[in-house]
């Protein structure tokens, strides 16, 4: 292809490293991954292969060892805490295995947060909120607290407020982990849909299998390396095989 | 928001509040005591007034500090248990000093519901035992619970320690700056202005006491018994927003991922 592509998120030699019990931990080792502008990425791998950190630096959640992550060409290290706040409420949405809801607030007020954060009006909060829960289906639930709605009605409330500010990325750690089979697909193709209508670009680590389908592309993460970026096409031929190996 | 997160966690609120509560009704107390006691002809300006009044300031100001200790303890333990919710917060774009804001504000609000509880339970249980003790009369012709009459060299002397404090606030936010290379905008600058002024405040009293009981003995001018109630209203919750000051900084400062690793 000879179109030139457009990246939203870039890493360069990304390095992080723990220290567990007086020795180091390289959760990252010289990780460089280029994601492009309404891309589905998934990025895949075992437990503790350092998805999670990975992500954590993508979304400024953590400040790397070493190395740089470019959001949109700008260099996260270069940005103060108000710059990263202001990334964070309107650049990136996060979507977590838990949901990470507030609990003492209703889903109508769970997905407006981020909306007051970033300064927008009560009165065109509270519509746009009202049509984000009505775009993942939750238009009957608006004041519903988390602890009163199902593991997959809170994450369509989290997907609901993570698409608060009209971000350009979306951020989501293995959203299907606490979700059974059937709950777990309509998620993703919940993601998927947004992805395509919105043109957002979703990056999502997990070991679901279920994501392989819907994604773009795949990078595979193991120890702290990139194992192999997959196109969609390779990736096809290859689910048949990684779900067999699921059943047996 | 503020408000959710009170009534939500009704139980741990009611113990943060009823220890500015235990402490602020006793002052009271004294204060009210002292009142009643200030108008009695007999034990005017006698020495053991004087000796007995030392004795009840340095207890009521060891009540204030437990008090103020008990705050600081459950507020973070308030911060503990929501570790998980202010990282989710940072995620989605709250600065640091909005974190610092919203706790500092919680323990207020708690401080002032107490504070304003305490000092009505207080000022009546101090007037009721007067009263059983010395009769309803001696209520009636109550004299100054305390005095804050200050000749104008001390007030500037006050006020003089209130502006460096500020100042001093100011530099110190201005050195954690540069030592956090600027990543960490923990205060803004009105909350350390507020807090300098506070801490200048109570410098200045401290130093200005003597002064202060001085004016009190020769009860040059007395104010009554509600400025003692309004200044003990005001005390426990600036009491309440310090004891909150360690609390929320250990809350706003953790990174989003720390804090949404934790696990309770």
């Amino acid at each position: 292809m000879a179109e030139v592509h457009e990246y939203i998120v870039r890493t360069k030699d990304l390095v992080k490293e723990f220290i567990l019990g007086g020795t180091i931990l390289r959760a990252l080792d010289k990780v460089a991954v280029d994601i492009r502008r309404g891309e589905y990425i998934s990025i895949m791998g075992p437990s503790g292969s350092g998805k999670t950190t990975l992500f954590n630096m993508v979304g400024g959640l953590d400040k790397p060892t070493d190395g740089t992550v470019f959001i949109d060409e700008v260099d996260m290290a270069q940005l103060d805490a108000f710059e990263l706040a202001w990334l964070r409420c309107r650049k990136i949405g996060y979507i977590f295995q838990t949901f990470n809801l507030i609990p003492v607030m209703t889903a109508l007020e769970n997905v407006t947060l981020p909306m007051v954060f970033a300064g927008v009006s009560s009165d065109e909060a509270q519509t746009r909120g009202q049509q984000l829960l009505e775009t993942v289906g939750l238009g009957e639930r608006l004041n519903h607290k988390p602890s009163e709605l199902s593991g997959g009605q809170q994450q369509r409330v989290a997907i609901a407020r993570a698409f608060a500010n009209n971000p350009a990325i979306i951020l989501a750690d293995e959203p299907t982990g606490n979700l059974d089979l059937r709950t777990g697909k309509e998620i993703i193709n919940l993601l998927k849909q947004m992805n395509r209508e919105r043109g957002v670009t979703v990056i999502s680590a997990t070991h679901d299998l279920k994501m392989i389908d819907v994604s773009d592309r795949v990078i595979w993460i193991r120890d702290g390396k990139i194992d192999r970026v997959e196109e969609r096409e390779d990736i096809d031929l290859r689910v048949g095989t990684v779900e067999g190996e699921e059943a047996g | 928001m503020t408000k959710n997160s009170i009534f939500i966690r009704l139980g741990r609120s009611i113990i943060t509040a009823a220890g500015i509560f235990l402490g602020i009704a006793f002052m009271c107390s004294v204060f009210a005591a002292t009142a009643v006691k200030a108008g009695l002809p007999q034990v005017q300006s006698s020495i053991v007034v004087e000796s007995g009044r030392a004795k009840d300031i340095w207890l009521v100001a060891i009540g204030l500090v437990v008090a103020t200790i008990g705050i600081v303890n459950s507020m973070l333990m308030a911060v503990t248990e929501r570790y998980k919710e202010i990282g989710t917060m940072k995620c989605l774009g709250a600065l640091d000093s909005l974190v610092v804001r919203l706790f500092l504000l919680e323990s207020g609000l708690l401080g002032l519901l107490g504070a304003i509880a305490g000092a009505i339970v207080g000022t009546g249980f101090g007037l009721l035992m007067q009263a059983a003790r010395n009769g309803w009369g001696a209520v009636g012709k109550m004299g100054p619970a305390f005095s804050l009459k200050l000749s104008i060299t001390g007030w500037l002397a006050v006020a003089g320690m209130m502006i460096l404090g500020v100042v001093g606030f100011l530099i110190l936010r201005w050195l954690l700056s540069i030592v956090s290379r600027g990543s960490q905008r923990v205060f803004s600058a009105g909350s350390s202005a507020i807090a300098g002024a506070a801490v200048g405040l109570a410098l200045g009293a401290v130093l200005w006491w003597d002064r202060m009981t001085e004016v009190l003995a020769t009860q040059q001018i007395a104010l009554g018994l509600w400025t003692s109630v309004g200044v003990s209203i005001l005390l426990g919750a600036i009491l309440a927003v310090i004891a909150a000051v360690y609390p929320a900084q250990q809350a706003a400062k953790m990174p989003p991922a720390a804090a949404l690793r934790v696990e309770i």
